[in-house]
């Protein structure tokens, strides 16, 4: 009897998804790392056992990148993930062909369990919820008892509709479409080192007194962050004495679960452009904190996002744009992300918040951190995520100066914050 | 725990050094410990990147090339009875491959990619030209194409090793391609002047020769004096 082919699941890629696979390319990653440490050793074999159970639970984790016609799209993927060691310079992109075809790594190294997706699968909370999910099992697997709360789901489950779905496509309100037009911002140059080094600085904070010093210049934590932030870019900018110098702004990721009732686990984040224009004349690290807060909150809120996502699923169900072929729609995306992209922010700040386990998987945690790759434009990233009453920093950077980071860090300590700074330098 | 005495930062017990400042990290009380646990393994991921793009691309062009020379010379055969006008686009169809293969298929450090392949275009031209001065019953190719291909193959091996490993970098780079340049003209005029006159007499090439030679000086100026550099770097930059 002749047998039946099996036909091969598949799914549309997200809203913005659409334009990674469009951009990255070998100097821009689109990668990015969670990883949770644990108090045990990691013993490789069990948590491949546990990543094989994971991806049955969390599908598009197990799917290749497909090229139709007009769109890209998921595909399923019958092989098998595996588990890598880890190395000194993560968030190297995957090429074509490369890695089975999935479009994440799961490394280990020590204590240390590390999931680098590509962000055309999912975002940081998504990827979070992964790797929690992972973490569990993988403990489970060990004998321990975790329940499934707090973002942990659970692996003998079936995957719920709510958590595969295209956010952006069913919170976008076609009432009015926010503008997209942005100054352009300044970049930093430095030296550019070879593909792929990534120099990692991290730095872990206790919590309480940096929320102390945020909550005195009566900001939040992300936006007590970016103003320290911009203040380092500001100094670099004035140090190297421009004619005319550019806008300084960050790209900060808002994780939009917060303003949409939404499960989903693929990308549903917007990014906000907060900043100063040094052209008004110097500035406090007081007068940034204010701004910044002002900028955010004026964009913090569910119409004004409603209508930002509207711009980008318009251009998606444009029916025009959707019958230009694949290969000229890539080069109108990379080229207007560089035009109304990346030259529009000089850095990234993302600050995936506080993240929350069941008690009951606390002993067996001793730390989470969080990375993005660094573009050939932007040169430096820096990420934010908490634990257990620690903030661990991770300044991700493609140069060799360590200005930026250095004068961001010498200024907490200045305001009294502890810091202890830890890197990946051979 | 140590602590930057520049920075203020406490350090991990793997930094040997500030990771901000580079400072060196002294404390008696406890001194670096090089099997302290780093956050980082040493291990590097490797740098290459997936071929298979490029394969895709070379096995094409290769396709692409192999049949428009082969139906070069089908026709040609076919309607003049012999192989006459179609030596001329096939040969030049195999220069053309010989320029575009190798920098897609080698997959070797920056500055060997580039030096090979130079080697490969510089081989592939003069077989090029030396098969046209055959075709055409001419004697120019031993007096004067080998000369000048293997001048510009010299002016291209000679600047490549200097810049690419960075032996020279910044507005140093100037200097040797000014004067590369600079005997680049010299050597041409040289051999055009051999070619047609039998004598060698010098002229349009030192006029030429004077420029790069104060570019040359121009170059070294900047590259030694740093308040300059960083001056013309703000003035000029874009």
């Amino acid at each position: 009897m002749k047998k039946r082919k099996r036909v091969k699941r598949w799914m549309k890629l997200d809203n913005s998804a659409m334009i990674y696979p469009a951009i990255r390319n070998a100097r821009f990653s689109t990668m990015f790392r969670v990883s949770v440490t644990l108090t045990e050793e990691v013993d490789p074999k069990v948590l491949q056992a546990a990543l094989e159970d994971t991806v049955m639970r969390i599908p598009f984790f197990g799917m290749r990148l497909r090229t139709g016609l007009f769109w890209r799209y998921l595909e399923q993927n019958d092989g098998v993930p595996q588990v890598e060691t880890d190395v000194a310079n993560p968030c190297k992109p995957i090429g074509k062909g490369e890695n089975g075809g999935f479009l994440f790594r799961v490394r280990v190294d020590g204590c240390r369990i590390a999931l680098e997706p590509f962000h055309v699968l999912t975002d940081g909370n998504g990827a979070m919820v992964f790797l929690k999910t992972l973490a569990a099992r993988y403990l489970t697997l060990t004998g321990k008892k975790i329940p499934f709360t707090d973002g942990v789901l659970d692996t003998g489950a079936r995957p719920k509709k709510g958590e595969l779905e295209d956010a952006f496509s069913k919170y976008a309100a076609f009432r009015k479409r926010a503008p997209r037009r942005e100054s352009k911002a300044y970049h930093f140059k430095g030296t550019l080192e070879p593909f792929p080094t990534l120099h990692i600085i991290s730095a872990t904070i206790p919590l309480g007194p940096l929320l102390e010093k945020a909550r005195a210049a009566k900001a939040t934590l992300t936006e007590f962050l970016a103003a320290n932030y911009i203040l380092a870019l500001h100094r670099l900018q004035t140090a190297e004495r421009h004619l005319r110098e550019k806008d300084v702004k960050l790209c900060v990721p808002v994780n939009l679960r917060k303003f949409f009732p939404s499960d989903t686990l693929r990308n549903f984040v917007l990014y906000l452009t907060p900043g100063i224009d040094p052209g008004y004349g110097d500035y406090t690290l007081e007068e940034i904190v204010e701004q910044v807060h002002c900028q955010m909150r004026m964009r913090l809120n569910q119409k004004y996002i409603a209508a930002q996502i509207c711009t980008n699923v318009s251009d998606e169900r444009n029916p025009f744009i959707r019958m230009v072929p694949l290969i000229l729609k890539d080069w109108a995306m990379s080229m207007a992300f560089r035009v109304v992209g990346e030259s529009c922010f000089s850095a990234t700040l993302s600050n995936l918040g506080e993240t929350k386990i069941p008690d009951e998987m606390r002993p067996y945690v001793k730390r989470f951190d969080f990375l993005l790759g660094a573009s050939k434009i932007n040169r430096g990233n820096l990420t934010a995520v908490s634990y257990d009453g620690s903030l661990v920093l991770n300044f991700t950077r493609t140069t060799k100066e360590t200005f930026i980071e250095r004068e961001f860090f010498t200024q907490l300590v200045k305001l009294g914050i502890p810091v202890k700074i830890e890197s990946n330098d051979q | 725990m140590s602590y930057c005495v520049n920075c203020g930062v406490e350090l991990g017990k793997a930094e040997q050094r500030c990771p901000l400042c580079g400072t060196e990290v002294v404390n008696p009380n406890e001194p670096y410990d090089p099997k302290a646990k780093r956050l980082y393994p040493r291990q590097l991921d490797s740098p290459l990147v997936s071929l298979r793009g490029r394969r895709i691309a070379a096995l094409v062009m290769t396709l692409l090339f192999f049949f428009a020379g082969g139906m070069c010379i089908f026709l040609n055969a076919v309607y003049a009875g012999e192989v006459t006008w179609a030596y001329y686009p096939a040969g030049a169809l195999c220069m053309l491959w010989v320029f575009l293969f190798p920098p897609l298929m080698l997959q070797t450090k920056p500055a060997v990619t580039f030096l090979l392949s130079a080697l490969f275009d510089a081989l592939a031209l003069g077989g090029f030209l030396w098969m046209c001065e055959t075709l055409t019953d001419g004697a120019w190719f031993l007096p004067f194409a080998l000369p000048v291909t293997g001048m510009v193959l010299g002016f291209l091996i000679l600047n490549a090793a200097l810049i690419l490993p960075r032996v020279v970098k910044g507005a140093y780079i100037g200097v040797p391609v000014m004067l590369t340049v600079a005997l680049l003209l010299v050597g041409l005029e040289c051999i055009v002047d051999a070619y047609l006159s039998g004598t060698v007499h010098l002229t349009w090439s030192l006029y030429a020769l004077a420029p790069c030679l104060i570019l040359a000086g121009f170059f070294l100026f900047v590259g030694r004096y740093r308040t300059v550099k960083e001056e013309l770097r703000r003035r000029l930059h874009m």
